[in-house]
């Protein structure tokens, strides 16, 4: 039995220039794992290859997802599959609402990738009723105003506004496995509470996670079963959740040292 | 409730004029139209201005396939309807967006064939009526309006052969003080292939009034049809504090050759918004002028284009601060499609005397295809030395993070793409006020069937 993710021997390029270099990594739904590692270890290399972006390219291994290899399978299909991608980065849609962004993502992600975006569902999508009623209790969950659904995507957000949009979609679409890309960065502590506080509302047995952050800070509220080392593209340690605190107290440079010895 | 009224009492069907235009034509149409003398006047110099004047020289937009003598100058009158279920299909959709209206005129081919106006507003004075029956029951106005400074007759080749040939249009007279909120409304159905229609649209708006008025061009699509003409003028008189939306949209058929000339003259402390909306046509060459002649006065022009297949969209545009203490601020954007081209050539002139003029110009461009092309021909004629200008002009592709972004939320990509493209006329289309939230939709609806294919 295989795991509901699974990552074999995977490497990956970006513009010629090897990144990861061999990395394996099973995570089943209902686990949280973590992925720690320093800048230029391949974190985001290895979210962006995940959900299938056109400049990383795989050049050996494979990633099981929901019974098929997706290392070729395009990054709409990835997602209707149920993987998900919170950005590090997102990019803003300016003129596109939140609301009939959502609203056009989650008729795609439920087999409807035909409904229109301009409020119109003739695919029979999510109707407007029952779509307004989930994005406020969702919204509600992450603490966001109503009146965000009617802003243009990630159009003038701050730091805090854009991670919490992408938690938003992860609430919305409902993925069997989510990557976490950095999600920590840039957020003050209440900003990191309140997104982590979502997060952990929607851990089920049926959603697995995958968390990936150079510091140790974002695990003291999303709580890891399991805890990887990312080191020059390769997983060099993995542990329960006391290897988060032992590195955090020890530092990334005790990590090659173990690594080289 | 908008009380009907027909035009034509009694209906004609006489055969077709001959093709070509020619002198006998042009008083052929003066005579069914029971034109008075000083109107078959004005057609004669118009015709004379035209067999004077050399064709514009258009470096980049070629008519060359248009067959001038193979045109129809002008329809046989059509029959009027009473009831707007009796339009064609499309026409009659295509009305459906709008609700509550201060008054509606609809033009097929060359001639109206129904009209209404709101009772309380012809009570208040307000004239509205196909330019046709304008000049038969206010002559006065049109001899003071009509071709005489917004666009003269002979401003060029295509000008003069309106000022011979113009038939039917828009005629809209509101008196001073006046402040309607609900939109009046023309449109023209131009169905006869290989005719040539010059629909003149006329609108005087007195001091301190407010009104906003649409006009639609539409057409059956007809890609086999043969070459048709649409040859129209616009002139909007803003008077003196007035305030008027002007919404014109053009989504011809793939036959028609379609040669606009607009011009709105903005007296001092007018108030203009003014959003034009291209989609159709085979050639579309139009002009959007605003002429700012009296101190404080603003206008917002917004263009948006958004041609396909081999279609060619040339546009140009001037923003003439005649008088200082004013501003212009002009957005043209489009997206191309295909094979498509698009020409955009804008001005902005600052007369001497002009101080204090605040003018800002932007044209932004989004190639979809690495077939398409888009030119674009940004000029400053500044004679006056204390204002602020810019102008910046962008061709671009999609980005291509923003793709990966809506992609990785389970979008298709040509979807993504879609609504990427649909963001991006979004704030354009944003500008049209509540009473023209049918209209919007529809056009955000015309623009999402475009980016289909």
């Amino acid at each position: 039995m295989s795991a509901d993710l699974s990552i074999k021997n995977l490497h990956v390029s970006v513009e010629g220039q090897e990144i990861l270099k061999g990395l394996d990594l099973e995570i089943n739904r209902g686990e949280i794992h973590a992925i720690m590692g320093p800048n230029g270890s391949g974190k985001s290399t290895l979210a962006n290859a995940l959900m299938g972006h056109p400049a990383y390219e795989v050049t050996e291994g494979e990633i099981w997802f929901k019974g098929q290899n997706i290392v070729e399978v395009p990054p709409d299909e990835r997602a209707r599959l149920g993987l998900f991608l919170a950005f590090q980065y997102p990019s803003s849609v300016p003129g596109v609402s939140v609301a009939n962004f959502l609203r056009t993502a989650m008729n795609a992600r439920r087999g409807n990738a035909k409904a229109g975006s301009n409020g119109k569902s003739p695919g029979g999508g999510i109707s407007l009723r029952e779509f307004r009623k989930e994005l406020k209790e969702k919204m509600a969950l992450l603490k966001m105003d109503f009146g965000f659904a009617q802003r243009y995507v990630n159009e003038g957000f701050s730091g805090g506004e854009k991670k919490r949009m992408e938690i938003l979609q992860m609430a919305m679409l409902e993925p069997e496995i989510a990557v976490l890309d950095e999600t920590d960065s840039g957020l003050d502590i209440d900003a990191l509470r309140i997104v982590s506080e979502g997060v952990n509302e929607l851990m089920s047995p049926n959603l697995g996670v995958l968390v990936i952050t150079h510091y140790q800070r974002i695990l003291n509220y999303i709580k890891p079963q399991y805890v990887h080392i990312l080191v020059a593209g390769r997983i060099v340690m993995s542990g329960g959740p006391d290897l988060a605190l032992e590195l955090e107290e020890r530092g990334y440079d005790w990590v090659r040292e173990t690594e080289g010895s | 409730m908008p009380t009907k009224t027909i035009h034509q009492e009694t209906i004609q069907r006489p055969s077709l004029p001959a093709r070509g235009f020619s002198r006998e034509a042009l008083e052929s149409l003066s005579a069914r139209r029971n034109e008075p003398a000083w109107m078959l006047e004005n057609r004669y110099q118009g015709w004379r201005d035209y067999q004077e004047l050399e064709p514009p020289l258009w470096r980049r937009t070629d008519i060359k396939a248009l067959d001038w003598g193979q045109l129809i100058p002008f329809a046989p009158d059509q029959a009027a309807v009473s009831d707007l279920q009796a339009l064609p299909p499309k026409l009659h959709d295509a009305l459906s967006v709008y609700g509550r209206r201060a008054g509606l005129l609809i033009q097929r081919d060359s001639a109206p064939v129904y009209m209404d106006l709101a009772d309380e507003l012809r009570a208040q004075g307000v004239l509205w009526t196909d330019m046709s029956t304008a000049v038969l029951e206010y002559p006065e106005l049109v001899q003071d309006y009509f071709m005489t400074e917004a666009v003269p007759a002979s401003t060029d080749k295509y000008t003069a052969l309106h000022a011979a040939f113009w038939s039917g249009g828009t005629f809209l007279y509101v008196p001073e003080g006046l402040s309607i909120e609900l939109p009046f409304v023309s449109v023209l159905w131009q169905e006869m292939p290989e005719l040539a229609v010059f629909p003149h649209t006329l609108l005087v708006v007195g001091a301190r009034s407010e009104v906003t008025l649409v006009s639609e061009l539409l057409s059956m699509g007809c890609e086999a049809c043969p070459n048709t003409y649409h040859g129209g003028v616009t002139e909007l008189y803003v008077g003196a504090g007035a305030q008027v939306r002007y919404v014109n949209a053009q989504d011809l058929g793939r036959h028609v050759y379609d040669l606009r000339s607009q011009t709105a003259l903005l007296d001092r402390d007018s108030h203009l918004d003014w959003l034009s909306v291209t989609l159709g046509g085979r050639v579309s060459r139009s002009s959007q002028h605003s002429v700012l002649r009296g101190p404080g006065g603003e206008a917002y022009v917004t263009g948006l284009y958004l041609p396909d297949g081999k279609q060619h969209i040339a546009m140009d545009t001037l923003q003439d601060h005649v008088a200082g203490n004013c501003l212009s601020d002009l957005l043209y954007q489009g997206a191309l499609l295909g094979k498509s081209r698009s020409v955009y050539e804008g001005t902005i002139r600052a007369w001497p005397g002009a101080q204090k003029t605040n003018a800002y110009q932007s044209n932004r461009n989004l190639l979809l295809s690495k077939r398409a092309r888009a030119d674009s021909i940004p000029q400053l004629e500044i004679e006056a030395n204390d204002l602020r200008c810019t102008h910046g002009a962008t061709v671009s592709h999609v980005d291509q993070d923003q793709v990966f972004y809506l992609m990785s939320r389970g979008i298709p990509r040509p979807d993504a793409v879609r609504l990427i493209v649909e963001g991006f006329f979004q704030p354009s289309l944003d500008r049209l006020p509540p009473s023209l939230e049918g209209l919007k939709e529809r056009l955000t609806g015309a623009i999402a069937t475009k980016l289909r294919g």
